[in-house]
């Protein structure tokens, strides 16, 4: 199984952060980039990453911050080593959608936005992943599962490590 | 311009290019409701309350981010835009809590305004209530953001205008709202407590959190900030004749929508039971209250009789520059003809009194040569020997935004670091104290650049024998240089750290002429601001209560001048120069001046005990103030003076702006405003008919005051007015010295730059008293503002963690500052840019400073006293 994000250990990819505020130049349209980068290379935003960004590119941290909060693809805590993402667009919501998350939920042990202690999984929904014909659907990592019923849930989880 | 005309409402009306619909609205008078439009601010159009309809398409459009098309025809009340309007309300409504009965903004809340217009009363819709916990654990700022509809004013005042960055929006959608860096509280964030946000949000998120007073206030009055020399004009709220509340005055200030923490919350002394009530005589060693006939006739009698028989000159006056110009008129006045004597002075003695004489001299203009909206337009910014963002936090806002949204290059020549070093192009650490051999270093190396000759005082001064001892390496100051000579957009800013300092006056040239090579004078965004004054500093100067000047600058030696002002008073003013404050105190030690009179200023707190010797010397001291002060405890009459909320005048700021103070409130028990105390003590001495209001004393300063003759009372309530206004319809040059050429001027006289400060072994450390937000002064102000103490209620003492670590200090551990004339004790803080060595003194709100420490020297060339730097030792404990 692929692996969904790299390192999550932010002393680990410290020294990185050198590296990667030296690639960025300009002001704030290097911002969005920029904590691309970051967030591929640590599965987060290390929040400790935000003053020296800010200074970088001469912005204030609470903007970053605002930045980072505003976009779901960031995150400002690790992230599990698996994504699993739930759609509640209205497609599946009338094909049941809604016990697919619960479900998941239970079977994880934790509830949407959250990440399990031992960072195997994240756990998130999503307003619409565009496959609407597989309704209902949920995402791990970047594979679909689509026209799921709620007992091939967890065997579906099971297989991500 | 192009104009554009549009049809609003079926009415045709035209505006310039590039406006919105709702600026163009709001000129010709058509309300449209909005409650995230600032005229400071840019307009995002976040809470789409001013949507109009356009005619053709019938599209709703935000009218504070449309601008104006030719052709356009817009609808403000149609009922499409009525209905989304009232939809938006509503919705607004469901998320906020029904707390109005209870929530201070109360009848200011603007959104509960806008919905009682448009009829909304409970809301159908099912309530989404946001619960958020309410934080006020500062004195300063209450946050209820339960109530925020997400204007995004607070976030915008806080970055656009105040450059300061504490807020931005947090999270997205229903969890979205301001919020600072890492979600601290307000009180660990890099909030500066200016409350410019609380004064713009639209509803009760944001609010005081311990109001000096509560009550519903029904109306307010424009009047300016008594604090620090920015000048920036406030709207003051009161009830029961007690201040609830001070706000920004937005329009034709130079503040706009924002104020400092001072401004905003240090006003609260006024109401403070140490009030001076009643005018008091010692009698015998006993202190008695007495009523105000007795008061003034004991002080007229005894400085006449005092002077009938040891001769007028051994008579001192010291004025103030918290006091207004007429009062600072009619007390050199007092000084001047009623007594006879040239002795008189002014608080700005111990501030920026060389600053004003050195460009006098130099420049001809003792105030900013620019306004200080024009550092904006600034290309190049030095900071020299200065901390704006403590000391003059608005000038500070305007400098920050040159930097940050005009990309204008800052150089900062401090040894501290702060918000204006981490935006610095080139930070240069200098030792402090050698501010005028880094100016001098700066000054050849500009006039290498330039090419221009050398003058033989600055031939063969190699740069590394001129930094010797600084710190600052040669390449910085080439460095500097190449940035200073980039633009002709240079602005040059001072602080007390350049003009208060030995030397002080010399170092103050040396800037004059670098300007002068730099051709930033008489240029847009150019200029020299001297950022070292007090609210009144540069009016109490004008008015001539200096004994090198008479009103207007005029040599007060000079027969001729005396002359003309004698045409005037009547009678020949005293023949000058008197001496300074001091001469004054130096001459009372030695019995030869016998009696004082001092208005609104209190030396004994910011002078070294040799200044209490001096007046115990005295035969009579008068002190007329608003509160009880050390001095005044010396004093032989005590006069209850009226507070700057409480009197009518003018205030001139450091940018030369005349602006008017109102009364708003009454002073409290017999206390009176100088003006009335002057003019009844200048009836006695004089025979001078006593001056009805202060606009009959501005009166008579037109006529002395050759740069103030066309300033009028009527025409201040209009506009501000810059001095030179010579011409009662003009209102006033701005940017000065247009054409100035450059001149060689006198030799400087280097050796009191150059002069060092000598080491001592017993007293290794030097330390330097630095600026502070929450105090000015002696602190008989913000001591008693008890928003301002509450929060800065420690001294603190900045290091070097090395220092810290020798000493066996841990952070925030107490320890005492012992020189060889005394100590002080304060908290210690290390901070790793400090040069080792150096302790940076940030006094609290109260208490004192460093004058306990040092022995009594003053700099001939300036009169002022040292007071801002000690050698020291540090020990631990307090």
């Amino acid at each position: 199984m692929e692996k969904a994000s790299g390192s999550a250990n932010p002393a680990e990819s410290q020294g990185n952060l050198g590296e990667l505020l030296e690639e960025a130049k300009g002001g704030r349209e290097a911002l969005i980039p920029l904590l691309q980068r970051i967030q591929e290379r640590c599965g987060y935003v290390p929040p400790e990453y935000l003053e020296p960004v800010a200074k970088h590119l001469g912005l204030f941290p609470s903007e970053v911050q605002a930045v980072v909060s505003f976009y779901s693809q960031f995150s400002l805590t690790p992230k599990g080593r698996h994504i699993v993402r739930v759609c509640r667009g209205t497609a599946c919501h009338v094909r049941g959608g809604k016990s697919i998350l619960r479900v998941a939920e239970e079977n994880l042990g934790i509830k949407e936005g959250q990440t399990r202690e031992d960072l195997r999984y994240s756990l998130e929904t999503v307003a619409c992943l565009g496959t609407c014909f597989l309704a209902p659907v949920m995402m791990v990592n970047r594979n679909y599962y689509g026209k799921l019923v709620p007992p091939q849930v967890l065997s579906i989880l099971r297989q991500y490590e | 311009m192009e104009t554009v005309a549009i049809t609003l409402d079926g009415v045709p009306v035209s505006g310039r290019q590039g406006m919105t619909i709702l600026e163009l609205a709001r000129e010709v008078g058509v309300r449209i409701p909005s409650l995230c439009h600032e005229p400071s601010l840019k307009p995002v159009g976040a809470c789409r309350l001013c949507l109009v309809e356009e005619e053709a398409s019938r599209r709703l459009l935000a009218s504070c981010v449309t601008p104006i098309a030719s052709g356009m025809r817009i609808q403000t009340r149609s009922p499409a835009v009525l209905e989304a309007r009232r939809v938006i309300l509503q919705l607004m409504l469901a998320n906020h809590p029904e707390s109005c009965i209870v929530c201070d903004k109360g009848n200011r809340c603007q959104l509960r305004q806008l919905a009682a217009e448009a009829g909304i009363g409970l809301v159908d819709y099912d309530r989404m209530d946001s619960f958020v916990h309410t934080q006020e654990a500062n004195p300063f700022i209450k946050r209820d953001l339960g109530k925020c509809v997400l204007c995004g004013k607070c976030i915008r005042v806080d970055q656009e205008l105040v450059v300061v960055g504490a807020l931005d929006y947090f999270h997205r959608g229903f969890q979205a709202r301001p919020g600072t860096f890492l979600d601290r509280p307000l009180e660990r964030s890099e909030c500066t407590f200016c409350g410019s946000c609380v004064a713009v949000c639209p509803t009760g998120a944001l609010s005081d959190s311990t109001p000096v007073h509560l009550g519903t206030v029904g109306e307010r009055t424009a009047t300016t900030c008594s604090y620090c020399g920015c000048g920036c004009s406030i709207w003051v709220q009161v009830c029961e004749d007690r201040l609830v509340r001070v706000e920004p005055k937005t329009e034709g200030s130079v503040n706009k929508a924002s104020l400092c923490v001072r401004g905003h919350y240090g006003s609260g002394y006024l109401h403070s039971r140490d009030r001076l009530l009643n005018p008091m005589l010692r009698r015998k060693g006993e202190t008695v209250t007495v009523s105000w006939q007795e008061a003034l006739e004991e002080t007229a009698g005894r400085i006449m009789e005092i002077a009938s028989r040891h001769g007028p000159a051994s008579v001192g006056f010291f004025g103030s520059t918290q006091c207004t110009n007429e009062e600072n008129y009619l007390f050199q006045k007092l000084a001047r003809l009623g007594i006879g004597t040239p002795h008189v002075d002014n608080g700005a003695r111990f501030q920026g009194v060389s600053g004003i004489l050195a460009m006098q001299e130099e420049l001809g203009v003792s105030g900013a040569t620019h306004p200080l909206e024009e550092l904006e337009y600034a290309k190049v910014i030095l900071v020299i020997g200065a901390q704006p963002l403590e000391s003059h936090p608005v000038a500070s806002y305007a400098l920050k935004r040159a930097v940050k949204y005009k990309a204008a290059k800052l150089l900062y020549v401090s040894p501290l670091e702060d918000g204006l070093s981490r935006m610095a192009q080139l930070w240069i650490k200098g030792w402090p104290g050698f501010e005028g051999r880094i100016l001098l270093a700066l000054l050849k190396e500009v006039i290498l650049l330039k090419g221009s000759s050398m003058p033989r005082w600055l031939e063969g001064k190699e740069l590394g024998e001129l930094l010797q001892s600084t710190l600052v390496q040669p390449e910085e100051v080439e460095e500097a240089a190449k940035i200073l000579c980039s633009s002709s957009s240079c602005a040059l800013v001072f602080g007390r750290g350049l003009s208060s300092a030995p030397g002080g006056k010399e170092r103050v040239r040396i800037l004059v002429r670098l300007a002068m090579e730099l051709g930033c004078l008489g240029v847009a965004g150019g200029g020299i601001y001297p950022l070292d004054r007090a609210a009144n500093t540069q009016g109490a100067c004008d008015m001539g209560t200096l004994p090198e000047f008479l009103p207007g600058y005029r040599p007060s030696a000079d027969p001729g001048c005396r002359e003309e002002l004698a045409q005037l008073w009547g009678k020949l003013p005293a023949m000058g120069p008197g001496m300074s404050f001091p001469r004054m105190l130096e001459a009372a030690a030695r019995g030869e001046l016998r009696a004082l009179y001092i208005m609104g200023e209190n030396p004994l707190g910011l002078l070294p005990g040799y200044a209490a010797e001096a007046l115990s010397k005295l035969e009579f001291l008068v002190v007329q103030d608003i509160f009880p002060t050390a001095t005044s405890s010396m004093a032989h009459v005590v006069l209850p003076a009226a507070g700057f909320l409480e009197k009518e005048g003018t205030y001139t700021s450091l940018e030369r702006r005349i602006q008017r103070i109102r009364p708003v409130c009454s002073p409290p028990g017999g206390a009176r405003p100088d003006c009335w105390i002057l003019s009844a003590l200048l009836k006695r001495t004089a025979e001078l008919p006593e001056y009805e209001t202060p606009a009959e004393v501005m009166k008579e300063i037109t006529q002395c005051v050759p740069q103030m003759r066309g300033v009028r009372y009527a025409r201040l309530e209009a506009e501000p007015l810059f001095w030179p206004c010579t011409d009662p319809s003009a209102s006033g040059e701005r940017i000065l010295l247009r054409g100035k050429t450059h001149e060689q001027g006198v030799e400087p006289d280097l050796s009191r730059l150059l002069g060092m400060e000598r080491e001592d072994p017993d007293f290794p450390f030097l330390a330097v008293e630095g600026e502070s937000l929450f105090r000015v002064g002696s602190a008989s102000r913000s001591s008693r503002a008890g928003r301002l103490r509450e929060f800065s209620g420690q001294r603190l003492v900045f290091l070097h963690p090395i220092d810290m670590g020798r000493l066996d200090l841990e952070e925030q551990s107490r320890v005492r500052l012992v020189s060889r004339w005394g100590e002080l004790s304060a908290t210690a803080i290390s901070k790793p840019e400090i040069p080792r060595g150096l302790l940076w003194v940030v006094p609290a709100a109260q208490g004192r400073g460093l004058e306990g420490l040092v022995s009594w020297s003053w700099d001939p060339d300036s009169g002022m006293v040292q007071t801002s730097q000690a050698r020291v030792r540090l020990v631990r404990g307090s």
